[in-house]
């Protein structure tokens, strides 16, 4: 439990540094790059959702550290074998359909926009890289 | 193992029927479709043959086991052993991550450069993101 609780701050203090570098990047990049409106619309969109979800995580975490109870309900809710195995089972269908899907859209795009259908490509190309690679790691690993 | 060789016949069926109707499909595109320009056609003739080719050594790969008892268990012993399904699991889980993290990264970074790009990325994001959420769902109510 005690290992929990520490992993919590961890979080909680990884949440307030993101907060502050993610303010710093943006002014930072905005002022460097000279973007494009479309670009300087993205970052902002991007800065504020990924702000919103770092200060609902600090509020979501904060009252976990005070009230004891509400720690080992959490704990039980992370380590909960069932959660996890829902978590494996759905990451693997969700990759088949993604990839599915992705390659009928890129063959769809051909048809009207050949960079959509390059873009498209890029990504199958780039989901199954990662994949090896990760198989490899844990081909070594467990 | 009987069900594991009814399996493996069900594959095979599966990938012969995969190459006939990919087949007939490619020609009754290309005859349908006149006016679609060469990258288009390019493209379906090498998704046609690289689907063509996966699927042909897959049979091969059938077959043999098929004909080789011994062969047929060693295929069920690996495709009932724990730590492959669990290392399949754990790939799975951690190469969605990184995938959605590259992705939502390139929106970003093709933003500087190329809009359509972007916006592609950014509707493969949303559609994978909502396949999650529905996913999950599914094994919520399953489990």
């Amino acid at each position: 439990m005690e290992q929990f609780r520490k992993k919590l701050r961890r979080r909680i203090m990884l949440s307030v540094i993101f907060c502050l570098s993610g303010l710093f990047i943006y002014a930072a990049l905005i002022r460097i790059t000279g973007a494009p409106e479309y670009t300087k619309g993205i970052l902002i969109g991007v800065l504020s959702g990924s702000l919103t979800v770092s200060v609902f995580n600090i509020f979501r975490l904060m009252p976990l550290l005070q009230d004891e109870e509400k720690l080992k309900k959490a704990y039980i809710a992370e380590t909960d074998e069932r959660n996890t195995l829902i978590q494996k089972e759905s990451a693997r269908t969700v990759m088949s359909i993604s990839i599915m899907i992705a390659a009928l859209a890129a063959i769809a795009a051909s048809f009207f926009n050949p960079v959509i259908t390059l873009t498209l490509s890029a990504n199958i190309i780039l989901t199954g890289i990662v994949s090896i690679a990760v198989t490899a790691y844990y081909n070594k690993k467990l | 193992m009987e069900k594991f060789k009814k399996i493996i016949k069900f594959r095979f069926q599966l990938c012969t029927m995969y190459m006939g109707s990919g087949t007939m499909l490619y020609f009754l595109l290309q005859r349908l479709t006149e006016n679609v320009p060469d990258f288009s056609r390019g493209m379906l003739t090498g998704l046609l043959v690289g689907g063509d080719l996966l699927a042909l050594v897959y049979m091969i790969r059938c077959c043999v086991l098929l004909r080789d008892e011994k062969k047929l268990k060693e295929a069920y012993i690996k495709s009932k052993d724990e730590r492959n399904n669990e290392i399949s699991k754990e790939t799975m889980r951690t190469a969605s991550v990184i995938t959605l993290m590259c992705t939502g990264l390139a929106i970003i970074i093709t933003g500087f450069f190329s809009i359509t790009v972007s916006m592609t990325l950014f509707a493969d994001l949303t559609v994978s993101t909502l396949i999650v959420l529905l996913v999950n769902a599914f094994y919520k109510k399953k489990m």
